[in-house]
């Protein structure tokens, strides 16, 4: 039992030391705290909620197909659904990636199309109408007054829905997915001019006027619970960043400097357990974590005026999962580097490629397959969209139980890593 | 042991306390033993073969060039190195199977200041306090105690050390070695880069900690220093110990007994060559004074009074002008030469010269 307190109290020691070496030194305090913060305010004032980008490859669209259907026309119930299924296939041929859904739904039911959306399944989804194919076909008619019936011309509406939680990838899409509808409607006009005027200029101009083209109205999906502002969900996105910088910059030094200095030769001559300084750092560092997230929020409260969903004990959660993750690759780097500087310099040529994996900076779908693929592997990835799950969509830790479980299991594993590596690093002395 | 405890608490006078301090001291265990203890680095034999017994209550001088094996020796004995072969106690403690309870009773003052500059003095007393397993009261007290034994400025206490001068950077070291009161208290070179005052205060402290009945181990290559503060020397060289004794019977069991420094004008090898061929002489060294500018023959003789008369003739001789003549005992460094066969320069030079 007095181990154990004495255990305890040297750990406090050995944090409250750190922080000490922390909070004096000026250029260290830019860099742990307000660096990140300087980076949200220059993100926020650059991009300022617009941006986009030109690519629409690796996007994710549901298909909501009604056409085929039962619809009433002309008081009949007919069911065709040809033309919904050509829009289909259209979709299918460009880059995007296609999911069937049968009902658009709502958040809560797990097979609908806004279910998929609100779980980042999907990036946006299409609802092609009952009577789209009835539309097209010019099947609604008019009655003249003389029993007979003359085609009457209506404009299908094809309902284009987004996910705004992703501003900038939101625009991406919404504008991808116009151009497919409208090249559609186009070809479309194209096709049943040619077919029904048989080079009279008259019967083309009658077909002109009678081939409305397909209408597409966008939308932003209903899933997110807080004001949809670029900044609210940018605050939340840029926390993967500021974790990855407060880790890996604060444990990335530790035995480096201890080593430098040469008090770690003098701490090894302590009747020290050698646990008490990893675990007296690791608090240390995650104390710094926590203060960097907590003061980027508060920067988007205090500046940006964000309103954001403050599950803040899943938030804690997240973040404590998420610091293993941080401080693992630090203890690889401080445990190997020769001193504190060459341990800065690699944590530097780590840190700055990985943000822009984390989806801060740019939407993921921008990343080539690889990139994308590699940038879901990275854990800090996985904070971010978790907590921009939490605290703009509104979902719960349950609903980020995957990505939850991942960001524990990468922690544990590079904090065994990290563990194995000082313990090594310290035996070398 | 109790029944002494008893005894003396019976017996409150001066007499019995000194008494018992006595028995304590004759029945305490060697405070550090070396044990055929060798160490490697690669080809390079750093330590080879050592055995040495380091007694409760002295002061041990390590005295060598570096490169010597000093610094080995003492890393072995705090644990931070592994000995290759042998084993090493520190009071009885095999310091590698009972690492805890052997580093309890060590410390450790290093040359260089190894404390957190960005931490005040009494924040780093504190910390090293703390891990080395003093907390609470305890360490409020030894932290009082200490600031008036190292001899800490008051307004210096809650400076940052960084802000600190050399000397009481080095008093805060010192404090930080001996925060947990250890039995044993290892100090490498430390009055290496400090001003002569700073140096006699720093002798004064580490006299102060043997009369408080602490066992230290001074490395060092000052031979002035090993010969005013150390019980007994051991001489290093080439990772053995070459020599150990009391500073006064090392130099007993010279051959010689006597040194001529000779202060001469102008360098002249025929000088030291027609010296070292005259009867009586053992050895002759060469030292220089860039501060005085002087050129010095140490001569190493049986008998001064004999050799004098041949040695001042033999200047005239080759006609070097003598500035100053005096005679004096030999010192450490006469024993260092006359156990290695080469002068502590010498030494410092090959090692220097080995490391590269």
């Amino acid at each position: 039992m007095k181990d154990v307190r004495l255990f305890l109290i040297q750990t406090f020691h050995y944090s409250k030391k750190s922080f000490k070496r922390l909070t004096r030194n000026r250029g260290a305090m830019f860099f742990v705290f307000l660096f990140p913060v300087v980076m949200l305010l220059l993100l926020g004032w650059v991009f300022g909620g617009e941006g986009g980008g030109s690519s629409v490859g690796n996007i994710a669209v549901g298909v909501v197909n009604l056409d085929g259907q039962p619809t009433l026309v002309n008081g009949t119930e007919v069911t065709n659904g040809t033309l919904g299924d050509l829009l289909v296939d259209v979709l299918k041929s460009t880059n995007f990636t296609t999911v069937r859904v049968s009902a658009v739904g709502n958040t809560e039911t797990n097979s609908t199309a806004m279910y998929l959306l609100s779980h980042r399944e999907i990036d946006a989804f299409l609802v092609i109408p009952e009577n789209f194919t009835e539309c097209l076909s010019l099947q609604y008619r008019l009655d003249v007054g003389d029993g007979s019936t003359v085609p009457l011309p209506i404009s299908p509406v094809v309902r284009i829905v987004v996910d705004p939680t992703d501003p900038v990838a939101s625009q991406v899409v919404k504008q991808a997915l116009l151009g497919v509808v409208d090249g559609f409607s186009e070809e479309y006009q194209d096709r049943i001019i040619d077919m029904n005027s048989t080079g009279d200029p008259v019967q083309a101009a009658y077909m002109q006027f009678l081939a409305h083209p397909v209408r597409a109205t966008t939308e932003d999906a209903d899933i997110a619970v807080v004001q949809l502002s670029w900044i609210n969900f940018m605050v939340p996105g840029t926390l993967g960043i500021v974790i990855l910088w407060a880790g890996l910059s604060n444990s990335a030094r530790s035995l480096a400097q201890e080593r430098e200095r040469g008090t770690l030769n003098r701490l090894m001559v302590a009747p020290v357990s050698p646990a008490a300084l990893l675990v007296g750092e690791y608090l240390y560092t995650l104390v710094v974590i926590l203060l960097s997230a907590a003061l980027a929020l508060a920067t988007g409260v205090v500046v940006f005026d964000v309103s954001l969903n403050w599950d803040l004990v899943a938030l804690l959660v997240l973040t404590v999962l998420v610091s293993m993750s941080a401080v693992g690759p630090g203890l690889i780097i401080t445990s190997l580097a020769k001193n504190a500087e060459a341990a800065g310099s690699i944590q530097t040529v780590v840190a700055i490629p990985l943000q822009f994996f984390t989806g801060g900076f740019f939407p993921l779908f921008m990343l080539p397959p690889a990139g994308q693929a590699f940038a879901l592997a990275l854990p800090y990835t996985q904070y971010s969209m978790a907590v921009t799950d939490i605290m703009v969509r509104g979902l719960g830790l349950a609903d980020v139980g995957p990505a939850m479980v991942y960001i524990t299991v990468v922690g544990v594993v590079l904090m065994v890593v990290g563990v194995i590596t000082y313990y090594r690093a310290l035996r070398r002395i | 042991m109790r029944f002494l405890h008893t005894w003396r608490d019976r017996h409150e006078s001066l007499y019995g306390r000194f008494f018992v301090a006595r028995v304590e001291r004759r029945m305490a265990p060697p405070a550090v033993v070396f044990e055929h203890v060798t160490r490697c680095f690669g080809d390079v034999v750093a330590v080879s073969d050592v055995t040495l017994t380091i007694e409760s209550g002295e002061i041990l001088g390590l005295l060598g060039p570096n490169g010597a094996g000093k610094s080995t020796l003492t890393s072995i004995a705090t644990g931070l190195l592994a000995p290759d072969e042998g084993t090493v106690t520190i009071l009885g403690r095999d310091i590698r199977r009972e690492r805890e309870e052997a580093k309890r009773l060590i410390g450790v003052v290093p040359q260089d200041i190894l404390v957190y500059d960005y931490l005040t003095p009494i924040e780093n007393i504190q910390f090293f306090g703390v891990m080395n397993g003093v907390t609470g009261g305890r360490l409020r007290r030894r932290i009082s105690e200490l600031i008036d034994f190292v001899g800490l400025d008051e307004h210096a206490l809650n400076q940052q050390v960084c802000y600190l001068s050399g000397g009481m950077r080095r008093r805060v070291n010192i404090a930080c070695g001996i925060v947990h009161n250890p039995e044993v208290v290892f100090l490498d070179e430390p009055t290496v880069g400090l001003d002569p005052n700073s140096r006699l205060s720093l002798w004064t402290l580490i006299r102060q900690l043997n009369d408080a009945g602490k066992t230290v181990i001074l490395t060092t290559h000052l031979m002035d220093e090993a010969e005013e503060l150390c019980d007994r020397v051991a001489i290093m060289d080439r990772g053995r110990v070459v020599a150990l004794d009391t500073p006064e019977r090392l130099m007993d069991r010279m051959e010689t007994r006597e040194a001529i420094e000779v202060v001469v004008q102008d360098l002249s090898e025929e000088y030291a060559a027609a010296v070292k061929r005259l009867d009586g002489v053992r050895k002759v060294t060469l030292e220089t004074s860039e501060a005085e500018s002087t050129l010095t023959y140490r001569i190493l003789v049986e008998h001064a009074e004999t050799a004098l008369p041949d040695i001042v003739s033999a200047a005239r001789e080759v006609g070097v002008r003598i500035r100053e003549v005096r005679v004096t005992t030999p010192s450490l460094a006469d024993v260092f030469l006359e156990f290695t066969g080469r002068t502590l320069a010498e030494a410092e030079l090959e090692g220097a010269a080995g490391a590269e």
